[in-house]
């Protein structure tokens, strides 16, 4: 069984609640999260995305961009440490590299 | 976690795994909703209504991927029964988009042969006569003697 870094249970109840906040300012359109969804989930390139929902092949860029802006200000307004989050994420796929 | 793609990708699975908008309520589309979606084929109204349940309801997004990547699985058959049936109908003779020369020496064989040869015999015979001079000739007929 994987291990994650040491969290503290202080440190841990401060991450949940600035993920809330996060969560509750995320305001993106049907249209948005979509593409996110295509784009990041299923690895979908813009041409493609726009293919399968008959856009112009600039708006799933276009699209994203606002997506990511609007996430990027929930983040920053909510103070969720993206920093410590990457770090996170990094010293976990260290550790699934490691076991595979 | 080096480039600022992989950056874009961590903010945007963050607002993947941030947004807790449940699905829209109402009932999920149904196929033929989905093949009109695909087509092209619905008015704006409906067309946001699928998007919104494509976004939000990951049934309905799974349905429509699935859907989506049998309509192209299909669009390459038919390609390819299309190509099979134009060789069969052309008797395996290639096609135009072969090229041109690939027509004329492949494809019709004696007629292209016999066309180049006809095409040889007739420069023969008009060639030499643009290349004489008309004013030598006269004189060699007024002056016999003179010619070599």
């Amino acid at each position: 069984m994987l291990e994650g870094p040491a969290i503290s249970e202080q440190d841990s109840q401060r991450i949940s609640q600035q993920f809330q906040a996060f969560s509750a300012r995320l305001d993106h359109t049907d249209e948005e999260r979509l593409v996110l969804k295509m784009a990041f989930q299923d690895g979908l390139k813009g041409t493609t995305i726009a293919e399968r929902l008959m856009l112009p092949k600039h708006r799933p860029g276009r699209l994203l961009k606002s997506a990511l802006k609007k996430t990027r200000t929930a983040l920053l307004a909510s103070g969720v440490d993206v920093e410590a989050i990457k770090q996170l994420i990094i010293k976990r796929e260290d550790q699934l590299g490691a076991a595979i | 976690m080096k480039t600022e793609q992989e950056a874009d990708r961590l903010v945007g699975m963050l607002a993947l795994v941030g947004d807790k908008t449940p699905a829209p309520e109402g009932e999920a589309p149904s196929e033929e909703m989905l093949a009109a979606f695909i087509d092209g084929r619905l008015s704006k109204k409906d067309r946001a209504h699928v998007i919104s349940f494509l976004a939000r309801d990951p049934e309905s997004y799974e349905r429509w991927m699935s859907a989506v990547d049998a309509q192209q699985q299909f669009a390459m058959d038919d390609a390819k029964a299309i190509a099979t049936m134009s060789q069969v109908a052309t008797g395996g003779q290639d096609t135009p988009t072969e090229g041109f020369f690939a027509r004329w020496f492949g494809g019709y064989g004696w007629s292209g042969g016999a066309a180049a040869f006809c095409m040889l015999g007739i420069s023969a015979v008009i060639l030499p006569s643009l290349f004489t001079e008309p004013g030598l000739n006269e004189f060699y007929q007024r002056y016999p003697m003179i010619s070599i």
